[in-house]
């Protein structure tokens, strides 16, 4: 239960709020607040209304390098609103564009989308989030001013160092083909694991790059660079080879109230395999 | 520490957090504590139209338009609407000059308990603000966040393509 004599501080700017959370880290950001009426931690003395801070920005940047592109999102955007903004170019199927749009349409119904925000949603990371897979896809910033993290360092500090997000940046390659899938009970059940992929083809159609993603896991996530080299060089024709390094893959998923380990290891092959033939990383 | 605005200060009585809030076009000024949801606090005011149901942003019987967009108002604490707009389905229409989307909920027979309706009226109306010619496919995403125990959702969704037509005719 949260503290009936609790503390609201509605700073003007970024610093402010920051400045708050430091000197108190039990006064903490409020950003979408649903995150924060699930957990209702005793703990918490005060929140920090971020609504005023100017942090829902989402913009676009072209890069130098032609087949380069950046999101930068201020951390109290909400889904709906980046799932707006991108909607705008009216995205095609197998760009990271599109991915991170369906991700975030899936993530929860549509009156939810219009209060969860990007900067509450990495911080809490749930074992049911639906952003964190795309994102390990792209090369991706925490931008916590003046401290900049990738995804898997602020994975590991986001609970003992007092911070607050100000934005994310995410670079992305437009030549690879990316894909994203969830597995859950009903539509906007929470899922029980996503599964997210980018890679990208030479012209004699062998992999050159392979990154796959899955969320839900023990550790929360699953993303290991020796799994994604056993996809390197083969040729999408071949079928049968990627099979069999699916056949032999195992993620760590745990037994829930709803799905077994074994049932979600199996799910994760599917929909990994799915993707890989909808994107025409496997051709047969 | 810069001066910036403290609403509710710790140790103080419940209830003094001050708000100016707009509801249903009427400036309202009121006090509540910081740990208050924006739902609990309409239907202390009054505006019991706005229903509780699970209180965990499942079943959409709360939603109410916050400055435009639907949200459900269990999910909301009540500290961070200060001097927002609220909406709720009696600042659509009431008895006497029902809403073309209430009317429409009312012809297509989509009203059974009725407890869900007005979360469904005000995710219909947010729908038809954007896109005043949704698909279907349109209108179940809409109406996601909304749960109905009675009907089935089938007369829902033709009570909102009903209100599509009456308000292209109006």
């Amino acid at each position: 239960m949260l503290k009936e004599d609790i503390i609201w501080y509605r700073p003007d700017s970024y610093e402010q709020a920051l400045s708050i959370h430091l000197n108190e880290p039990d006064i903490v950001p409020c950003a979408g607040s649903t995150a924060i009426l699930r957990i209702k931690s005793k703990k918490i003395k005060g929140f920090i209304d971020l609504s005023k801070c100017e942090l829902s920005y989402i913009e676009k940047r072209k890069n130098k390098e032609a087949n380069q592109a950046s999101i930068i999102i201020g951390s109290m955007a909400t889904f709906n609103e980046v799932i707006e903004f991108l909607q705008k170019d009216n995205p095609a199927s197998g760009t990271f564009e599109y991915m991170l749009m369906k991700a975030l349409v899936e993530a929860a119904s549509y009156p939810l989308r219009n209060l969860i925000t990007i900067g509450g949603s990495l911080y809490d990371f749930p074992l049911w989030s639906d952003l964190y897979a795309p994102l390990f896809c792209a090369n991706v910033k925490i931008d916590c001013h003046n401290k900049v993290f990738d995804l898997v360092e602020y994975i590991k500090i986001r609970r003992s160092n007092p911070h607050i997000i100000e934005k994310i940046t995410i670079d992305y390659d437009k030549n690879k083909k990316y894909g994203s899938e969830r597995f859950s009970q009903t539509t906007f059940d929470y899922a029980a694991l996503r599964v997210a992929i980018a890679a990208s083809y030479t012209n004699d159609l062998s992999l050159d790059s392979f990154i796959c993603a899955v969320t839900g896991t023990k550790n929360l996530y699953f993303l290991d660079e020796k799994f994604n080299n056993l996809f390197l060089g083969k040729n999408l024709h071949n079928e049968k080879e990627f099979d069999d390094i699916l056949d032999n893959s195992f993620f760590g998923f745990g037994n829930d109230f709803r799905f077994s380990q074994q049932y979600k290891e199996k799910m994760a092959r599917v929909l990994i395999k799915d993707i890989m033939m909808r994107e025409k990383i496997i051709i047969n | 520490m810069a001066s910036f605005g403290k609403l509710h200060k710790k140790g103080s009585m419940d209830g003094d957090l001050e708000l100016s809030l707009n509801i249903n076009n009427l400036d309202v000024k009121c006090k509540t504590s910081g740990s208050t949801t924006l739902l609990n606090l309409l239907r202390e005011l009054g505006y019991v139209e706005v229903k509780c149901g699970c209180e965990e942003g499942a079943c959409g019987s709360c939603l109410v338009l916050l400055n435009g967009r639907a949200v459900n108002s269990c999910q909301v604490f009540a500290a961070t609407v200060d001097n927002a707009r609220i909406l709720t389905v009696n600042g659509l229409g009431n008895s006497g000059n029902p809403h073309p989307i209430e009317l429409a909920f009312v012809e297509a027979q989509a009203v059974q308990c009725g407890f869900c309706t007005p979360g469904m009226i005000i995710a219909t109306y947010e729908l038809l603000s954007k896109n005043p010619s949704p698909s279907e496919e349109d209108i179940k995403v809409a109406l996601s966040g909304n749960l109905c125990r009675c009907t089935g959702y089938v007369k829902i969704i033709d009570a909102v393509k009903l209100a599509v037509r009456k308000l292209k005719n109006k």
